[in-house]
């Protein structure tokens, strides 16, 4: 995962390579440098792989990427979360959010524990999900992280608007805030599907990537990948794509 | 918005920060002044060069101007460059000459860049002067107006830094009269202390321009520059 000619290059090729994660004195796997998890319940399977960016790992720092799910009767809650990156604690505040936002069984409940927890120390944006045993999907956000569905045929819809191509003055959005923006959106999972919720660092160069980036990664969840697998479809090698990467994948059985 | 599998003709894009510096090499620039500059190049190289980071959202570019204005270091990823160029300073100081290459090569710039797949931010101009201009106030005036024509796209964001003889209020129309974008040496600094500490700073906000990308809101951040004070904006009535 190291070596460059391991990480798959994606488009333009990056001088980066061999960087090493700070190795944190504590372990906390939380803001680790290389994430692969998940699992299954009954009707559905999850997978997380998440990577800490070149840019923290060249700055000794660790990821301000976090997530968290949980299961409970004919439901799963998954959520993605991305620090933000001035304001410091932002990384603990990202962790916080998503644990709170998955103990709430609605996506607009999720939304207000986040931010309630969010709250001491730090910014972060969040995207929560809650998908139910027929494949009905409902999902809210605060901020830049997003949600996708990628179908069998590699095919794949952003479920939130995309940031404005042109780009100059955009503000992020995170939180805690008084009264934050929150959007929704909505999605049903069929049996090929594979829902997605990912931070900026993956959906930057999924959408920059149309005929690299986005379809080896829908590639890769088409392929019902296990954990490690879809780690290294995530830490690919891209030109200026140095962020922190996670990625929440689910999908029915 | 929906993307199916990517239609014939969709492009890649990689999202690019441009700066230009643009440095007075004018004749009072001679001497410790220039040799700081040429010193301090290396380390700017280095830095931004050499962090993939930095220099792969970052592209940098150097113009020169006196008489005539020049691009001694053609917009780049400077991490594909092995040194930036020396430059030497005589002449007079043409501010008409840089404003009209500035407008001109960013444009070009611009769609070379674009052409390839880069996606640009608003670029970045750091101007850098040690005197006030000594072609006619008409001509450069309406060359700046046409660099900061709030019709153009590609109209940059300018960064004004003055030591030496330069006028203060000048420089704050060359930054367009924001606040916090113009900046004067303290009085009784010497340009041989000025410009060290000027390179740096601007590393730094290179740098740390660099990473309010990977932020999702880039941001011009202006160095912070000791020996410098920002230029007052002034009230209208």
């Amino acid at each position: 995962m190291t070596d460059l000619s391991r990480r798959p290059v994606l488009g333009r090729p990056s001088i980066a390579s061999g960087e090493e994660p700070l190795l944190r004195a504590d372990g906390d796997a939380a803001t680790a440098g290389w994430r692969a998890e998940g699992g299954s319940t009954p009707w559905c399977a999850v997978r997380a792989a998440s990577v800490v960016g070149v840019r923290h790992r060249l700055a000794g720092l660790g990821s301000d990427d976090a997530f968290a799910w949980a299961v409970r009767d004919g439901a799963v809650m998954l959520a993605v979360a991305d620090g933000v990156g001035t304001a410091p604690g932002s990384a603990a505040a990202a962790l916080r959010a998503c644990r709170a936002a998955v103990e709430c069984p609605d996506v607009a409940g999720a939304v207000d524990a986040a931010n309630r927890a969010a709250a001491g120390g730090g910014a972060t944006t969040i995207v929560v999900a809650v998908v139910t045993e027929g494949g009905a999907v409902e999902l809210a956000r605060v901020g830049d992280s997003t949600g996708l569905v990628v179908e069998e045929d590699g095919s794949w819809q952003e479920l939130f608007e995309p940031p404005d191509p042109e780009r100059s003055d955009r503000a992020t959005t995170a939180l805690p805030a008084k009264d934050p923006a929150v959007e929704s959106a909505a999605a049903r999972l069929g049996p090929g599907a594979v829902l997605v919720l990912a931070t900026d660092g993956i959906a930057d160069p999924w959408r920059d990537g149309p005929t690299t980036v986005a379809p080896a990664l829908a590639a890769a969840l088409a392929a019902r990948p296990g954990a490690p697998e879809l780690l290294g479809a995530v830490d690919f090698s891209r030109h200026g794509c140095h962020d922190d990467r996670t990625m929440v994948a689910a999908w029915l059985r | 918005m929906t993307s199916a599998s990517a239609p014939v003709g969709v492009e890649e894009r990689y999202s690019v920060f441009p700066f230009y510096i643009c440095l007075d090499v004018s004749a009072s620039m001679a001497g410790e002044p220039i040799d700081s500059v040429n010193r301090q190049m290396p380390r700017l190289r280095a830095s931004v060069g050499e962090d993939p980071a930095v220099s792969e959202v970052i592209r940098l570019g150097v113009v020169t101007f006196s008489d005539v204005a020049r691009s001694v270091l053609p917009l780049c990823d400077l991490s594909l460059v092995e040194a930036v160029p020396e430059v030497s300073a005589q002449g007079r100081t043409s501010y008409a000459a840089v404003f009209d290459h500035l407008r001109h090569v960013i444009e070009e710039d611009y769609q070379k860049s674009r052409a390839a797949g880069d996606r640009w931010y608003r670029p970045a101009v750091i101007f850098i002067s040690d005197g006030h201009p000594t072609d006619d106030p008409e001509r450069w005036r309406s060359a700046l107006a046409r660099l900061s024509d709030p019709g153009w796209k590609r109209r940059p964001n300018v960064l004004a830094f003055g030591f030496g003889e330069a006028d203060p209020q000048i420089l704050a129309e060359v930054a367009a009269g924001r606040p916090n974008r113009a900046f004067i040496a303290a009085e009784g600094a010497a340009p041989a202390d000025v410009v060290p500490e000027l390179l740096a700073g601007l590393i730094q906000s290179i740098v740390s321009s660099s990473a309010s990308v990977y932020e999702g809101a880039a941001q011009l951040i202006p160095p912070d520059v000791p020996s410098m004070r920002a230029i007052p904006v002034d009230e209208l009535d």
